[in-house]
């Protein structure tokens, strides 16, 4: 069992396409479970953050003001929606220039911490998008997955094993 | 041909969508497309983010907020960076009002004692009316 890249059918704008992680142990989006943790704490942050993604697939694109870059590694694309430093919630994503974003999952930022390094929830959230980045990169490199229509759409393919090496 | 990505929809996505009225989504769009013009604004005139904020006497942390397109912005300060940049960020113009245009047609009749003026007005859809 593994994840699959799925493209989010709710989100039908063109200045960016939104796509998911599938989760198959889970058979739910990272993003879907992102929501579904945080909803009844967080409801006006969920909205808020929706919201923006819709902003970006239908009118902005990915700009990377709208990203807390350098979440990740250098250069795998692994950053959070910009949150403010008094809101509760952090989600991961991987942006590739301003037309693709994958969004991942995220959680609770609480106040006392710095650095998603410091929370165990963040750190496997953040972790885990690195991971995906990598194990993309490499079929990137080995032509198994492209971009096409300018960026928008990822192609190729898109299903892997959570064990799955890289080298 | 390689294959597409596959679509999903999510369900619930749609129960969060359904919570956003239009009004609320036109604000954040509203918001993100204001910090989308600040930031074209700085790159046409290669001011940057630390230019910025030392400009506005602020840290450039607080930049990075406007430009994330989550900020609501007051009047003042969007006057101050407008002005900065060179950009107009609020329109306070009047927009004009639709003008009201008449048309008359003036005939003089002069046929010995009868002289006479009439006018007709002409209305828009181009039917003429008597005074």
């Amino acid at each position: 069992m593994g994840f699959k890249i799925v493209r989010l059918a709710n989100f039908i704008g063109e200045e960016a396409s939104i796509y998911s992680i599938f989760d198959e142990i889970d058979d739910s989006t990272l993003l879907d479970r992102f929501i579904k943790e945080n909803i009844v704490a967080f409801k006006s942050e969920i909205l808020d953050i929706v919201k923006r993604l819709k902003t970006i697939n239908t009118i902005t694109g990915a700009k990377e003001y709208f990203f807390k870059l350098d979440e990740g590694l250098p250069g795998d694309g692994v950053c959070a929606l910009y949150d403010n430093p008094d809101s509760h919630l952090r989600l991961y994503c991987i942006r590739y220039g301003n037309s693709l974003v994958i969004i991942g999952g995220g959680g609770e930022k609480r106040k006392e911490i710095r650095t998603w390094q410091e929370s165990e929830k963040l750190a496997k959230e953040a972790n885990r998008m690195i991971g995906i980045s990598k194990k993309i990169t490499l079929r990137i490199k080995e032509r198994e997955i492209e971009f096409e229509e300018n960026g928008t759409k990822l192609t190729g393919n898109l299903e892997f094993y959570e064990d799955e090496e890289i080298s | 041909m390689k294959k597409s990505a596959e679509k999903y929809h999510s369900e619930v996505l749609d129960e969060v969508f359904a919570e956003i009225t239009p009004e609320e989504q036109r604000k954040a769009d509203y918001r993100m497309q204001l910090a989308a013009k600040i930031f074209d604004a700085m790159k046409s005139k290669n001011i940057s983010k630390l230019e910025l904020a030392r400009k506005m006497g602020k840290q450039a942390s607080v930049i990075t907020k406007w430009l994330s397109g989550t900020h609501n912005f007051t009047a003042d300060t969007l006057f101050e960076i407008g002005g900065i940049l060179g950009i107009q960020l609020l329109n306070i113009v009047r927009e004009d009002m639709n003008p009201v245009v008449s048309h008359y047609h003036l005939m003089v009749s002069d046929s010995g004692d009868n002289q006479y003026i009439a006018v007709k007005k002409i209305e828009n859809d181009g039917s003429q009316n008597q005074p």
